[in-house]
C-alpha cells in the first residue's frame, strides 16, 4: 500500500496543502505560523521569488518583438485565447496545450500555469469584498443552495488578508462593496475624473472608484512599492504585487515549519475506512512518474477549482465509489466565471493640454448597481454586473487615417492622440447542476493522470444581463459628454474571465452540499477546500480576496480543531 | 531620404565624395543601395528586400529624428512573413509587393527601386489611393507593420519616442505642453 522507500515518519507532517497559488500560500502561511509542521506539494516546478527571466526585457530583446511564431503558437491553441496570456514574456508561466490536453462539449477556456506560485503570479490583481447580499441571493431568490456563511462570518478575515497582502484602494461606504483596510489609492487620469463626476451629475444608483489592488502604495514586509511599469504578469522584481512567491510562502518560510516539494503531481487523497479520515495523499513525481505517499493529519486542497475537483473525484475508495466527498453528486457541477467582452468606449476632445505619466497597473472600478433594492431591481434578470476600464490618452498605436505615409505621418504619431475611456462589463454566472466538468478516464495524460472534460454554456439570465450590461455601459459613455460611443459584445466562451468556480460547494446540507461552513468536506472533516472550487455563488467581484479570507479562516478554524482533537 | 543617407551611399557607390550641395543633384534620384542583402533574410530576393527597404524608409523617413531604415524595419518585416503568416498569406504578401513594380513599370518604365525620390512618391500615394477601400491591401499593411516594427525597436522607442521604462509614480493628469514628445510604451 504504502510506495515510499523512507520510512512513514520521514513523508508524515501535521498538515498537507495542495497547491501554491494565491490560497494555497495563504493556507501554507498560516498553518505553518500556528506551528504546524507543513508541507506544499507544487505540481510544477520550483521558482524562486525574483527569478523572473524577462522581467527587464524590452521589447526589442525578445525575439519577434514578443510574438509567437505561428508554429510556437500550435503548443498554446487554449491558452493564447484571451488575447493576452500567451507571449515571449509570459509563456513560460502557462501551460502547453499539447502537454496537458482537455476536451470541451461546449468552448472552455482553461487557462492555467503550473509553477511554484501558480496563478498568484499572473493574475489581474483586482481585489474586491463580497456584500452581505452576495452570501443572501441563493436562499432569497431560491436559487441552488444557500451559503452556510453570511458576510459577518467573512469580514474579520478580509481585514486580516488585506492587512497582509496590502491592497491599495478607496472606501466609498457602499452597501454591495464593503469597505476594507486599503492602502493609499492609485490616482484616476483626467477623462476618469470627468466621467466620474458626470456620473455624480447624471446618476443616483451608481457610481466610479479607482479598482481596488493588490500592489504595494506603501512598502511592507520587505516589499517594494509599485514603481508603475505595468509588466506585471512576468513577475515583479520589486514584490509589489501580492503573490505567493513575494509574500505568503516567504512568511511562512521563516516559521521553520515549511517543506515544498515541487513536481509533485498529486493523484488522489487516501481515505482511512477506520478512522473515517484522510491519511495522507498519492503524488506521482513529474519527472520520473515515481508513485509517492505524505501523510498528515489535516489536508488542505488548493490545486485551483478544475485541479481541487479532479483530484476529489480520483480520490475513490469503497467509501467513496464516486470520489471523496461526493455523497450529494454535485462534485464537478455548478461551474461558474464571470461572463464578459461586452461594454462601451467613446472619445472626447477634452485635456488636450493634459497627459499622463507612469503606466499605471489598475482601472476603474464601476461597482454593480443592478438588483441592489427594490429601485434598482430589473425585470430582465436577477443579480448584477460591474465594469473595469478606464482612460489613457492615445499613443503611435492610434490609426491616423488622414497621413497616408511619409514625414507628416511620423511627426502625428510622435505626438499624443485623442483621450479615450472605456467599460468593460464583468457579470455574474448563476450555478447551474448542468454546467459540469468530468474525468475522462480513457484518455490519460502523459503522467497517466485522467484528461477533465468541460460541459458549461451561458443561459437566459446571463444572455439577458448582456444587453444590460452592453447598453448601461454606452449610457455612462454617453452621460459622460464622450463622442464617437461605441458598443461591443464580442467572443466570451465559459472559463475565459479565468474565475472558474463552485464545483465543490459549500452549504448547509451534506445531501446538497460537499463542504460545510469551514470549508471541510462534510464526511472527511480533515480535508478542507479553500481554493475556487468551494465556492456557492459566483457575486461579480474578482474572487481572489474571498479565497484568501476564506483560507485564513478555514486553517484557523483547523487549527483549533487539532488542538481539541477534533481532527 | 535624408542627405546624410545619399552622401553615404554616394560615395560608395561614386568611389569618390561629393561636396553635400551637389550630391541630390549628381545623382538625379534616390538609386536604390548598393548594400548587399543581409544573409538571413533568406525569404526575400535582393529585388524584394530593396523594395521593401525602400517603401518602410517612405513611409517613416529619417528626418531630424532617425527612420525605418536605422531601426532596420526590413529585418521586422521579413520576421513577421516568414514566422507569422500561413503560406497563402505570404503569397499574397509577395504578390501585393509585385504590384509597386508593375506600377512604376507603367508609369516610367523602371523598376521601383530605380525610380527617383518623387517618382516613388506618386507610385506610393496612388497606392494608398487603391488601398483606402481595403483593408487588407499591401500597402495597409506594409504601413501598419511599418509602424509597429519602428516603434517597438530600439531605435524608435529611445531615439524617436519617449523611453520610460521604470516610471516609478503615476501622475494621472498632468500639463502636457504642445509637441512634447508621446511615450513608447
Amino acid at each position: 500500500m504504502y510506495f515510499n522507500s523512507k520510512g512513514k515518519e520521514e513523508v508524515t507532517y501535521d498538515a498537507i496543502v495542495i497547491g501554491s497559488g494565491i490560497s494555497g500560500g495563504w493556507a501554507a502561511k498560516e498553518l505553518s505560523e500556528k506551528g504546524l509542521k507543513t508541507l506544499v506539494l507544487e505540481r510544477g516546478r520550483k521558482v524562486k521569488h525574483g527569478e523572473y527571466p524577462t522581467a527587464n526585457l524590452e521589447t526589442w530583446d525578445v525575439p519577434n518583438r514578443g510574438k509567437l511564431s505561428l508554429e510556437e503558437m500550435k503548443h498554446y491553441e487554449k491558452q493564447s485565447r484571451t488575447g493576452y496570456t500567451i507571449s515571449e514574456f509570459y509563456k513560460h508561466w502557462w501551460v502547453k496545450d499539447t502537454d496537458q490536453p482537455y476536451a470541451e462539449v461546449k468552448p472552455f477556456d482553461w487557462i492555467r500555469g503550473y509553477h511554484l506560485g501558480g496563478r498568484s503570479l499572473m493574475w489581474g490583481r483586482q481585489s474586491y469584498r463580497w456584500s452581505e447580499m452576495d452570501f443572501v441571493a441563493n436562499a432569497k431568490e431560491g436559487i441552488a443552495v444557500d451559503w452556510p456563511i453570511r458576510y459577518k462570518d467573512l469580514a474579520p478575515w478580509y481585514d486580516y488578508v488585506e492587512s497582509f497582502a496590502g491592497i491599495s484602494g478607496q472606501n466609498e461606504g457602499l452597501e454591495q462593496l464593503p469597505d476594507g483596510k486599503f492602502l493609499p489609492p492609485m490616482e484616476l487620469n483626467c477623462v476618469e475624473q470627468k466621467v466620474k463626476t458626470k456620473m455624480a451629475e447624471n446618476f443616483n444608483d451608481r457610481m466610479l472608484t479607482i479598482g481596488r489592488t493588490a500592489h504595494l502604495t506603501e512598502p511592507k514586509h520587505n516589499r517594494g512599492t509599485c514603481q508603475f511599469r505595468n509588466r506585471c504578469m512576468r513577475g515583479c522584481p520589486y514584490g509589489a504585487y501580492f503573490s505567493s512567491l513575494a509574500s505568503t510562502l516567504p512568511a511562512a518560510e521563516v516559521t521553520g515549519n515549511l517543506t515544498i516539494t515541487t513536481n509533485a503531481i498529486v493523484h488522489s487523497i487516501i481515505y482511512d475506512e477506520d478512522t473515517k479520515k484522510a491519511v495522507g495523499v498519492r503524488a506521482k513525481d513529474a519527472n520520473t512518474l515515481e508513485e509517492r505517499e505524505f501523510f498528515a493529519k489535516v489536508i488542505f486542497c488548493n490545486a485551483s477549482t478544475v485541479g481541487t475537483t479532479s483530484i476529489l473525484m480520483n480520490s475513490k475508495s469503497d467509501r467513496f465509489p464516486n470520489g471523496m466527498g461526493n455523497d450529494s453528486g454535485e462534485l464537478g457541477h455548478n461551474m461558474m466565471d464571470h461572463h464578459f467582452h461586452v461594454g462601451a468606449s467613446g472619445k472626447t476632445d477634452e485635456f488636450r493640454d493634459k497627459y499622463t505619466k507612469g503606466r499605471r497597473p489598475n482601472g476603474i472600478y464601476i461597482p454593480r448597481f443592478r438588483n441592489i433594492n427594490k429601485a434598482t431591481q430589473q425585470k430582465d434578470f436577477i443579480r448584477g454586473y460591474g465594469y473595469q476600464g478606464g482612460g489613457s490618452r492615445q499613443g503611435w498605436q492610434r490609426n491616423v487615417k488622414e497621413l497616408a505615409f511619409g514625414p507628416k505621418l511620423k511627426e502625428s504619431l510622435t505626438h499624443p492622440g485623442d483621450w479615450s475611456f472605456g467599460l468593460l462589463a464583468f457579470g455574474e454566472i448563476l450555478p447551474h447542476h448542468d454546467n459540469k466538468m468530468y474525468l475522462d478516464y480513457d484518455k490519460k495524460d502523459k503522467w497517466g493522470m485522467p484528461t477533465v472534460v468541460f460541459d458549461c454554456g451561458l443561459k437566459e439570465n446571463e444572455m439577458a444581463m448582456r444587453k444590460d450590461m452592453m447598453n448601461s455601459a454606452a449610457e455612462i459613455c454617453e452621460a459622460a459628454g464622450l463622442k464617437n460611443v461605441q458598443t461591443f459584445d464580442t467572443r466570451y466562451a465559459f472559463g475565459n474571465g479565468i474565475h472558474e468556480m463552485g464545483t465543490a460547494r459549500m452549504g448547509k446540507d451534506p445531501k446538497t452540499s460537499v463542504l460545510n461552513k469551514w470549508n471541510q468536506i462534510h464526511e472527511v472533516k480533515n480535508v478542507f477546500v479553500t481554493d475556487g472550487s468551494c465556492m456557492t455563488s459566483a457575486a461579480c467581484q474578482n474572487p481572489s480576496l474571498t479565497y484568501m479570507a476564506l483560507t485564513a479562516r478555514a486553517a484557523d478554524f483547523a487549527v483549533s480543531e487539532l488542538k481539541k482533537k477534533n481532527l | 531620404m535624408d542627405r546624410r543617407r545619399v552622401l553615404k551611399i554616394s560615395s560608395a557607390f561614386l568611389g569618390y565624395s561629393i561636396a553635400g550641395g551637389t550630391a541630390a543633384a549628381v545623382l538625379g534620384g534616390c538609386k536604390a543601395t548598393a548594400e548587399a542583402k543581409p544573409a538571413d533574410l533568406d525569404l526575400f530576393d535582393d529585388n524584394t528586400y530593396h523594395l521593401i527597404n525602400e517603401l518602410t524608409e517612405l513611409i517613416l523617413p529619417a528626418t531630424d529624428t532617425p527612420g525605418a531604415k536605422d531601426a532596420n524595419v526590413v529585418s521586422y518585416l521579413h520576421e513577421r512573413i516568414k514566422h507569422f503568416s500561413t503560406e497563402e498569406e505570404q503569397q499574397a504578401i509577395f504578390a501585393g509587393l509585385k504590384i509597386f513594380d508593375a506600377q512604376a513599370n507603367e508609369s516610367f518604365s523602371k523598376k521601383f527601386i530605380d525610380l527617383n525620390s518623387e517618382e516613388r512618391v506618386k507610385i506610393l500615394e496612388n497606392m494608398a489611393t487603391q488601398a483606402k477601400e481595403n483593408e487588407e491591401h499591401i500597402f495597409n499593411i506594409l504601413r501598419e507593420e511599418t509602424i509597429v516594427g519602428f516603434f517597438t525597436s530600439e531605435v524608435g522607442a529611445t531615439e524617436v519616442l519617449r523611453h520610460d521604462p521604470i516610471p516609478g509614480v503615476y501622475n494621472g493628469c498632468m500639463d502636457y505642453v504642445e509637441g512634447e514628445i508621446v511615450w513608447s510604451l
